[in-house]
């Protein structure tokens, strides 16, 4: 009887979750290229070795792994920042509070229209502002500069992401006991061995959740890109799920999407995997 | 008195509890849903009453002629989401006009291309729809769409009206028929800023690609624009380079540009026209640094904004009717942008959109034939209160788009009225070269010898904005930090060509 119960919880789970993983991981073992005339068949693993040796596979995943050590550590030093920084009891601190959540209302497509413009070739508030200072002596096309247009991509990413974190981080300081850093002031504790002794060690579980999030969301990055560079210049900030997107709607080479696709999926499980095996599973207690 | 639990846990419903309440509202509504779906079937054995002891005592009844005799045939038409008003408005007048066919506009999005190609491969086309040169190309490979002329041998008739240079363009590579009728056609031309290029001591446009390497210095020397040339890059990649090409190369005098007869490369070579044309530009970004790295920023509107608001002078793969949106009143520039024919040898590419009709509703028979054929004549052809009437009749369709919206045509007549170029004009449209611009326009960006089913994604599409594996490639080449050598630009073109031969191998040809 119980069982049954489950059934309508798991029916869409199944239908929408593991059914388009299943079918994912049939593209990727099947020759499926609409823009030829060759029927699908199937090629085992034809469409994981094409990807290997695809310079274009291999720049975007590189482009990939960059984006990701930029932002992850990022997210999480900013996150905490801002946290340390909104559980103070200072005059205004309530309104700067909803301010840090602000961005996170935002698109991502909106945010990475604002970046774009704000570094436009021609019209670039950031190219006036430059040119003013007397830094720059013409317009400069940022976004044509591969590190440069990395960077913008990855401001404009962090924009929206960071705010979670934060609140995440800020419930985490927020629930830390009194008497424990009364017992680190009784005990002689400066400002720098309440934070590593006290406010660190207690928010260590949080971290690790944001730092998966941010992990995962680098991972899954798609927005900014579309906006903002398209996957350029020369490809350096092509990531991943945009050349999954390229691949899928523009080359029509459901084949490869697919491979990619699983490829995607293995590395998000192994993140998990790897996050939680650091939490030790089972012994993950969120102190909130 | 007190029943020894807590006041909270008389109130409150246990977890077994209410798994078991759950579980017996799933179980009488499933019961319930399965007598009802079992009452509501129809008896699967022989019926227990017949049709006389129904219909006994109800008076006789003359049935009507049989649906399909009376009901007009469905016609859908696929769109991409411009104009769509106007489409919705055009079939309209259409269906009020010819009762036995009902044209039904369907909007197929922003991501035209997939959404049709999606429906071709689940085996629901649309009827007839629109196409860029890569997907007319892509469909007749796939033998997924039928000509025209095998459904309406008058249809040729048309081609007669076309400009010379775009009637090849209008013939499938494949049978060598005409496959559909235009729905627009402009020049991808050189447009420049009159104004800046007076300011700069210039009294008339380039006249080769030299001069305008000339101008485009004189003009940043003078401070007028730092980088005076733009171009789009987005769907526009491969027209900037078959017209650099084509200007710079006679194309009454070669029959291919990158590729031989057997669609091998032969573009990889110093000395070729692309090669030469790849100099051309590096020394320009390069060298006098005229044309920025930049300039893989600008899409159509962002190429149509720079050049209205001045921020550039020259504007490379401009599509004609954009001339239009940079000179309007808004615009900084207003009144100031101009066509100018494609330096060198005057001849330029276009770029087009044709009416395809699907195999699919040609096999219907030949009443979806007949209704297929009127609805694309009224889009793309002449007609009389909706009606084919090539003789007399009128681009009711292809006129409106240039009335609303400047967009140009295949069709002389059309272009040619006094009511267009008048159209025109008052956009800021200069038509008189314009119009020479399309005595001298040449099909081989599409018939070098012949587009192939990777060719898009490998140079880039017409209707894409993603671009091919070709731009990012020469993006490489453009953002170095030091000039590329003759040796940098053959090891790219040669990378290129790999590309080409390992898609063609990938292809099966």
């Amino acid at each position: 009887m119980l069982a049954l119960c489950l059934v309508p919880a798991l029916t869409p789970l199944f239908l929408f979750g593991f059914y388009p993983l299943a079918y994912a991981f049939y593209l990727s073992i099947t020759f499926y290229n609409l823009k030829t005339n060759i029927p699908p068949h199937f090629i085992g693993f034809g469409n994981y070795a094409a990807l290997v040796s695809d310079s274009a596979f291999l720049i975007s995943t590189t482009s990939t792994l960059i984006f990701a050590a930029l932002t992850i550590p990022l997210i999480a030093l900013l996150s905490l920042g801002e946290a340390l920084l909104l559980s103070n009891n200072f005059k205004g601190v309530k309104a700067l509070q909803v301010l840090a959540l602000v961005p996170w209302g935002i698109p991502v497509v909106v945010s990475g229209s604002i970046y774009r413009f704000i570094f436009d070739l021609n019209f670039g508030v950031f190219n006036d502002i430059a040119m003013k200072l007397g830094l720059a002596h013409e317009y400069i096309s940022w976004l044509s500069v591969d590190w440069i247009a990395m960077l913008i991509v990855a401001l404009a990413y962090l924009w929206v992401q960071t705010p979670l974190p934060t609140l995440l981080l800020l419930a985490g300081i927020q629930s830390i006991p009194k008497e424990l850093h009364e017992a680190a002031s009784i005990d002689g504790a400066k400002p720098l061995a309440h934070f590593r002794m006290v406010t660190f060690n207690w928010l260590k579980p949080v971290l690790f959740i944001v730092l998966v999030y941010a992990s995962l969301m680098a991972l899954w990055c798609f927005d900014p890109i579309y906006v903002i560079t398209m996957g350029g210049p020369a490809n350096f900030t092509k990531l991943i799920t945009f050349f999954t997107y390229e691949r899928m709607f523009y080359f029509l080479d459901f084949g490869q999407a697919g491979a990619v696709t699983i490829l995607i999926l293995g590395i998000t499980v192994l993140l998990i995997y790897l996050y939680f095996r650091a939490l030790r599973l089972g012994a993950l207690r969120l102190r909130v | 008195m007190t029943t020894g639990k807590s006041e909270k846990e008389q109130t409150d419903v246990s977890r077994r509890r209410f798994l078991k309440i759950g579980a017996g509202v799933v179980v009488v509504a499933a019961a319930g849903a399965a007598g009802y779906y079992y009452l509501t079937q129809p008896p699967s054995g022989p019926p227990t009453t017949t049709t006389t002891e129904a219909t006994t005592g109800l008076p006789p009844t003359t049935l009507p002629p049989t649906t399909s005799a009376m009901a007009p045939e469905n016609i859908e038409w696929g769109i991409w989401s411009w104009g769509v008003e106007l489409v919705n408005a055009n079939a309209k007048i259409f269906n009020a006009n010819n009762p036995d066919v009902n044209l039904a506009v369907t909007d197929l999005g922003g991501a035209y291309t997939t959404a049709l190609y999606t429906r071709y491969q689940a085996g629901n086309p649309p009827d007839i729809h629109y196409s860029t040169p890569d997907v007319s190309y892509f469909l007749q490979y796939k033998k997924w769409l039928a000509d025209i002329e095998d459904i309406a041998p008058q249809a040729t008739k048309y081609l007669d009206d076309m400009y010379p240079g775009v009637r090849q363009f209008h013939i499938n590579p494949f049978t060598k028929k005409l496959h559909g009728l235009c729905y627009w056609l402009g020049p991808i031309v050189l447009a420049y800023n009159a104004s800046h290029i007076k300011q700069a001591g210039f009294d008339a446009p380039p006249k080769t690609y030299d001069e305008l390497a000339e101008q485009m210095l004189a003009i940043k020397k003078k401070g007028i624009t730092d980088f005076p040339t733009g171009a789009t890059w987005s769907w526009g990649f491969a027209y900037l380079w078959y017209n650099i090409m084509i200007g710079n190369v006679d194309p009454t005098t070669t029959a291919h540009y990158l590729f031989d007869e057997n669609y091998n490369p032969i573009f990889n070579d110093k000395g070729t026209p692309f090669f030469d044309a790849v100099k051309w530009f590096l020394d320009r970004v390069y060298v006098d640094k005229t044309i920025s790295p930049g300039i893989r920023e600008y899409d159509e509107s962002g190429i149509t904004t720079a050049l209205g608001s001045g921020t550039v002078s020259f504007a490379l793969a401009f599509a004609d009717y954009d001339v239009a949106a940079a000179n309007a009143s808004t615009m900084k520039q207003t009144g100031n942008i101009k066509i100018a024919m494609n330096p060198g040898t005057g001849y330029a590419t276009f770029h087009a959109a044709t009416y395809n009709i699907s195999k699919h509703c040609t096999d219907r028979g030949k009443s979806a034939q007949d209704a297929v054929w009127k609805a694309m004549e009224f889009a793309g052809g002449k007609t009389t209160n909706a009606k084919s009437d090539y003789d007399n009749g009128k681009f009711f369709v292809c006129k409106k788009l240039l009335d609303t919206y400047g967009v140009t045509s295949a069709y002389k007549a059309v272009n040619e009225d006094p009511t267009s170029i008048a159209t025109m004009e008052k956009l800021g449209m200069n038509t008189d070269v314009l119009m020479q611009q399309y005595q001298k326009l040449s099909s081989i960006t599409y018939w070098d010898p012949a587009q192939t089913p990777w060719w898009g994604d490998w140079f880039s599409s017409p209707s894409s904005e993603a671009g091919g594996r070709v731009m990012p490639k020469f993006e490489a080449l453009m953002t170095k930090a030091t000039k590329p050598s003759d040796n940098d630009i053959l090891a790219f073109l040669n990378d290129i060509a790999n590309d080409w031969n390992t898609s063609k191998k990938a292809a099966g040809w």
